[in-house]
């Protein structure tokens, strides 16, 4: 690739201490994320999809920092954000923002959205009163919300309108990146569709870049340009959209997309599911070798005794399997 | 169509809050046959839950109230009926699931126990016969190691197993009618799949009335039979699944179903609903859609009734779907 | 379809989004409740009382009566009379005054201990919960240390540690209240950090670069503060009881100060011979207490949701 990646993450590691035992410390620490790497191109969005415990949100809190990384870099415009100082740190977050997923808990219930809106322009200093007023009408706008309504309290809206406050809160600095995890999975359907339009409105406008963290296939297919699945704390398959949806070859990505339940009842009896049977092993635990390999049809011996490495088989894109489908899609197409 | 189980007839259920009246559910009808599933869909705030825990008497009462309509299983009325007559109702023959299994399993015991404990209380099985029931129930609802998993905690399962257990518990007594409220939605993608197949599979051995409550409209699809579609406390449309999903007649079931991403077919821009649904407690005195529908026009100041669309199985409260339109984009 | 009979201006208020806040629910369910108007008229009547207890008592003190509180010593520990209506006390003054007067300085131990006690225990609290680790062990053990102590035990030895040869004074009796009582809310507001701390607001200020003085007070503190304010609420209405305590155990205030607690501990050795002189500060004790603890009852309905 040409293109210089606005956001290459390399060899992330995230380690939380078992807590419990008698002997402080005597527990290895649970790897919710061991090495992903993750690159997030300028004015793209990069789809992080996994299943609840595989470690997705974890990757988004620690490249902001929220949780110290154990090990890894993630270089920014040149930068390593994890080697900065605090200032230089505060300086960084202007450019990457976060979006959450609980549109009721990510919004202060104390504070009316002008004063949520304005918080990033108080913190970084700048602007007097009235220019900040001003901004807070003209993102409320961009965001599809009525500005009028700056001096109500986030329990005064809906949903999804809060999640607006959340995404103008998120712009408010003009970003270049936008870390979004989980933002529509609260959300009602229709409501749903909305937000992801707006976000791919916002990203055309601004060009900002998007890593969007979900657990639901289908949004991620209408909002990526590149697509990363992980399974337990690990990447297993990465490839741009196309190839994810079109030639998933990783069995865990074929299996969560024939998990998909589509609304029609007749694609639905002609396709044929691959039901993944078990459970997600514990991330305190994970198996030997392929961390799949338990719940995978495929598994062999050598799946056992050695990770597969994640890299191309001849498809196009990378995955991390030693026995990859290569010319089989999922057979509703 | 058989004779039915259960009969919800003009249901109305509001809640006497501080902020007013809302009429969480208006004027609802539907019937559950032996051997049929049937799923009510609606957005958060539709009233989807409500009446199937008007059935069940789960509402709090204070705020809620039965507002009118009967609720009859077989020959009983429900509503108004002896607490004693419910207990024998409720449970052995109307058992319900719910979304969240943690929260509906006790922490504080095992979850065999738990289980053992409906035969040992409805039907006063011993200990020993308590527990091989138990036992059998569990590997037939999929539970593998049952034997292991019976002296295991809630905490100890992971969230597909609790619901698996939930649904054994539902089982013990042989209910007639099954309900599911959002069974699926607290769960992966993967698991989802396998909850869904396994209460197909019990539907199908058992024969007994199962009802889905889901605001996903993807999940029910292959398993329903008829849907209800709810918006703000009122049924929009209902019909046999398999017409509903290839022509959804009401424009908000249209637009609902146009929002739905998918993973496969073309990849445009998503079809959105604009504005957000009615405040429950101010509903509008027409069509309740009206504030978000592209079809508007002025007899939407008219509250639509339920009309028949295309062959008798379909109805939907729209005043456009009577009349000969073209098929709106 | 039932539509409510008459208009309730209030009702259509509450509806319209637009108006409500936190406080705002609050008051509308306060306000419906008697028990919450109950407890304002007694803490209302009692703080008045120790604000202008003149306005509680007349006529005002004249020139025979040097001492200001209607003491004649002729009238010495009479009952209950029409001209002295809970009687008086031992050197002839009128009692009615003289509890009167008490309320005064009961409630000002009471006032700052608490003060001392929410502070403290804020400040402690937040950096506890905020920070957590080695800084968060050393106060909650420290905390705990101090529950462990029996709370007279400790009254004792902070009051002795403090008194010296000119005798106590009352701010002596409230450092020492306040000391003893601050671990509680350490505790409390703590957990209410914690579970604060956590919420995706908080984050979201510091993926936004918000410093922690920031967050400590401007996302934690306003959503964490309303258990602790109806704690120390309730506290109020204890703390009275624990400086009459102190004060009747003849470690209290000094004994020159009017108080409540000072009054029932004289009361005590002559109960058999005038009962009222242990009544009526008893009486005031405990409807001041009680009035400060129904009103934190009040408040903790009014302010967690699960009773709404």
């Amino acid at each position: 690739m040409t293109i210089e990646p606005l956001l290459d993450v390399r060899g992330l590691v995230k380690e939380f201490p078992q807590s419990g035992g008698i002997i402080p410390g005597r527990l290895s620490p649970i790897r919710a994320v061991s090495g992903v790497d993750v690159q997030v191109l300028p004015g793209q969005t990069h789809g992080l999809v996994g299943e609840s415990g595989c470690g997705k949100s974890t990757v988004a809190r620690t490249i902001l920092q929220l949780d110290k990384p154990t090990a890894g870099e993630a270089i920014f415009e040149g930068r390593d954000l994890f080697k900065l100082n605090k200032s230089d740190l505060r300086e960084a977050r202007k450019d990457i923002q976060i979006v959450f997923q609980d549109p009721f808990s990510s919004l202060n219930p104390r504070m009316t959205v002008q004063s949520i809106i304005e918080e990033p322009f108080v913190i970084h200093g700048g602007a007097h009163k009235s220019e900040r007023e001003a901004e807070v009408k003209r993102l409320l706008k961009q965001v599809g919300l009525n500005p009028e309504h700056a001096a109500r309290y986030p329990h005064q809206f809906s949903g999804g309108q809060r999640q607006r406050v959340g995404i103008a809160r998120a712009l408010a600095l003009q970003p270049k990146l936008i870390i979004a995890d989980e933002p529509v999975s609260a959300l009602d359907v229709s409501i749903q569709a909305q937000v992801v339009n707006l976000m791919r409105d916002l990203q055309r406008e601004l060009n900002v870049s998007y890593l969007f963290i979900a657990h639901d296939l289908a949004v991620v297919r209408h909002i990526s340009d590149v697509v990363s699945v992980m399974y337990l704390g690990k990447i297993v398959e990465t490839g741009s959209r196309d190839d994810i949806y079109e030639n998933p070859t990783h069995p865990y990505t074929q299996a969560l997309l024939s998990a998909v339940p589509e609304p029609d009842p007749i694609l639905e009896r002609m396709r044929e599911r691959r039901v993944l049977v078990g459970d997600l092993p514990s991330p305190a635990d994970p198996p030997s070798g392929c961390r799949f390999r338990t719940r995978c049809w495929k598994a062999t011996e050598l799946c056992a005794e050695e990770e597969p490495a994640l890299e191309d088989p001849g498809v196009g894109h990378s995955v991390a399997c030693h026995h990859p489908e290569v010319e089989v899609a999922i057979s509703s197409r | 169509m058989a004779v039915p189980l259960l009969v919800v007839e003009d249901l109305s259920v509001e809640f006497h809050t501080d902020e007013g009246i809302v009429k969480a559910v208006s004027n609802m009808s539907w019937e559950l046959a032996a051997g049929e599933t049937m799923a009510i869909l609606g957005e958060s705030g539709s009233g989807k839950s409500v009446s199937v825990q008007a059935v069940m008497g789960l509402l709090p009462m204070p705020p809620a109230v039965i507002a009118g309509g009967s609720i009859r299983y077989g020959d009983t009325e429900l509503i108004g009926s002896e607490p004693s007559v419910l207990r024998n109702i409720r449970g052995p023959e109307i058992a319900m699931i719910f979304q969240d299994p943690l929260s509906a399993l006790n922490p504080v015991y095992r979850v065999g126990w738990q289980i053992a404990e409906m035969f040992r209380m409805h039907e006063g099985a011993s200990r020993s016969e308590a527990r091989t029931r138990s036992i059998d129930l569990m590997q037939r609802v999929g539970i593998p190691n049952p034997e292991i998993r019976f002296r295991q905690y809630p905490h100890e399962f992971s969230g597909g197993m609790r619901q698996r257990a939930m649904i054994a518990m539902a089982l013990a007594l042989n209910p007639k009618v099954l309900i599911a409220d959002e069974p699926t939605t607290a769960l992966d993608v993967t698991v989802q799949a396998q909850i869904m197949d396994l209460l197909g599979q019990i539907q199908a051995d058992t024969n007994m009335g199962l009802i889905l409550i889901t605001h996903d409209l993807g999940v029910v699809a292959s398993v329903a039979d008829r849907v209800i579609v709810m918006y703000a406390g009122r049924t929009v449309e209902t019909g046999d699944a398999e017409s509903f999903y290839r022509r959804p007649a009401h424009p908000y079931s249209k637009g609902l179903m146009r929002s739905v991403p998918r993973i496969t077919g073309p990849l445009e821009r998503l079809h959105s609903i604009d504005g957000t649904p009615p405040s429950v407690v101010d509903l509008p005195a027409g069509c309740a859609f009206a504030t978000r529908c592209p079809e508007v026009h002025d007899r939407c100041t008219e509250r639509p009734a339920l009309i028949q669309i295309g062959d008798r199985t379909r109805t939907a409260a729209c005043h456009l779907v009577g009349e000969p339109v073209g098929e709106a984009v | 379809m039932t539509e409510p009979k008459t208009v309730d201006l209030e009702a259509v208020a509450a509806i319209d989004p637009a108006r409500r806040t936190f406080w705002g629910d609050a008051w509308r369910i306060l306000r419906r409740r008697w028990l919450f108007w109950v407890s304002l008229f007694l803490i209302v009547t009692f703080v008045g009382m120790a604000i202008v207890p003149g306005l509680y008592v007349w006529p005002s003190p004249g020139p025979d009566d040097p001492s200001g509180l209607y003491c004649f010593l002729a009238d010495a520990r009479q009952g209950p009379s029409s001209e002295h209506w809970f009687g008086t006390d031992v050197q002839g003054c009128d009692y009615y005054a003289q509890v009167t007067y008490g309320a005064r300085v009961s409630l000002v131990v009471a006032l700052f201990a608490t003060m001392i006690t929410v502070v403290v225990g804020i400040v402690l609290g937040s950096l506890a919960g905020y920070y957590g680790g080695a800084l968060d062990s050393v106060i909650s053990r420290t905390a705990d240390g101090f529950f462990a102590l029996p709370y007279l035990v400790g009254a004792i030895i902070v009051l002795s540690a403090l008194t010296t040869q000119e005798g106590r004074e009352i701010w002596h009796v409230t450092v020492a209240i306040g000391f003893l009582g601050w671990p509680s809310v350490v505790r409390l507001y703590r957990s209410t950090v914690l579970q604060v701390k956590g919420l995706e607001y908080v984050q979201a200020a510091k993926a936004l670069g918000a410093g922690d003085g920031r967050i400590i007070f401007r996302h934690i503190l306003p959503n964490a503060i309303a258990p602790t304010l109806v704690y120390s609420t309730i506290s109020m209405g204890g703390i009275i009881s624990v400086e009459a305590t102190l004060s009747f155990l003849g470690i209290g205030l000094p004994i020159d100060s009017i108080s409540w607690g000072n009054m029932i501990s004289e009361a005590g050795t002559r109960i058999q011979q005038s009962p009222h002189l242990l009544f009526f500060p008893s009486a005031y004790l405990i409807f001041a207490s009680l009035g400060f603890v129904l009103m934190g009852e009040q408040l903790r309905e009014a302010f967690d949701p699960r009773f709404r």
